[in-house]
């Protein structure tokens, strides 16, 4: 059985609602009261808004985050490629510098001779 | 303060006449631009029936006013996520039930760790006099929150089940059950009286 026919939906009873009127009410229900409850959550507000100047919304936030992690990614590849660019540099100044050594010093790239055993 | 309620039920209030859901619309809009005025005036028309909803829940008025403020400070901070097209006072009430749900959590683990003598009365309203009111006090304070929230939500405030249900986060067939209970329980009370 749906709860819709096992609690139908009857109309709430006046007595229970009277009775319920004073339990529900503030124990000075007036104008003052009001105003004073007013004014007591306006300060918390304009604390918590005192301090939202430096504050970030949060989809300002999201923003950020996703602005930050598309920094470290492209940062992440700039420095992948310098590593690449380095290493290769490294190894053709290597072999540049084998082969100048090699036109200076004729032969020097030439395996040593072993000198033969007794 | 619940004759003024009234005055204003809930089917005028989720469809308000043209001006005042209009003055709430721009209040909303501003508020959501950091207008703090605007904001204050959707404090000043919601905070009495805010009150009515946390008061049901924590039962003694101190902490009423507590959760009152908590939720308030709470919709403030969350109004850049509230959309305009929906009602403002069920997106409020939702929050204002929660910081009461949430007060009583904190309240009953915080008794839990004290001692018994220490126990404050949840009761402690100076004008305690009449009988009646003190039974149906007892009455509603042996309710759970939620059944005591969904019954004031319904029959003081209006709502509809699947409002409440998505208010409280409970499916709607469990707002329905809580209703029945929650006013089985309050008509015995005042039922006992009447028979005495």
């Amino acid at each position: 059985m749906g709860k819709e026919l096992q609690f139908p939906d009857v109309t709430p009873d006046p007595r229970v609602v009277a009775a319920l009127e004073p339990v529900l009410a503030p124990a000075q229900d007036t104008p003052a009261y009001w105003d004073g409850l007013h004014r007591r959550i306006m300060a918390r507000v304009a604390d918590a808004g005192a301090i939202a100047w430096w504050s970030i919304s949060p989809a300002a936030a999201r923003a950020g985050l996703v602005a930050a992690g598309l920094a470290i990614l492209a940062l992440g590849a700039l420095a992948l490629q310098t590593r690449e660019l380095n290493n290769r540099l490294a190894v053709d100044a290597m072999a540049e510098t084998e082969l100048e050594v090699a036109r200076v010093i004729p032969g020097i790239d030439e395996p040593l001779a072993v000198p033969a055993r007794r | 303060m619940l004759a003024v309620l009234r005055s204003h039920p809930v089917s005028e209030v989720s469809s308000p006449v043209v001006s005042d859901a209009a003055d709430e619309r721009a209040w909303i809009l501003d508020a959501q631009k950091g207008d703090q005025s605007a904001f204050g005036q959707l404090v000043r028309r919601h905070q009495r029936r805010a009150y009515a909803v946390a008061r049901a829940i924590v039962l003694n008025h101190e902490d009423a006013e507590d959760a009152v403020q908590e939720a308030f400070l709470h919709a403030y901070r969350a109004l850049d996520r509230f959309r305009p097209d929906q009602a403002f006072g069920a997106w409020l009430h939702r929050i204002v039930a929660n910081a009461a749900l949430d007060l009583t959590r904190r309240r009953k683990v915080r008794e839990a760790d004290e001692l018994p003598e220490t126990v404050a009365s949840p009761f402690r309203d100076p004008a305690e006099s009449d009988d009646l009111r003190k039974r149906l006090r007892d009455a509603l304070a042996e309710l759970p929150p939620r059944q005591r929230a969904v019954i004031v939500l319904h029959d003081v405030e209006g709502y509809k089940h699947a409002e409440i249900g998505k208010m409280l986060g409970i499916p709607e067939g469990t707002a329905r059950s809580d209703l029945h209970y929650a006013r089985a329980r309050l008509r015995d009370a005042l039922g006992s009286f009447r028979s005495e």
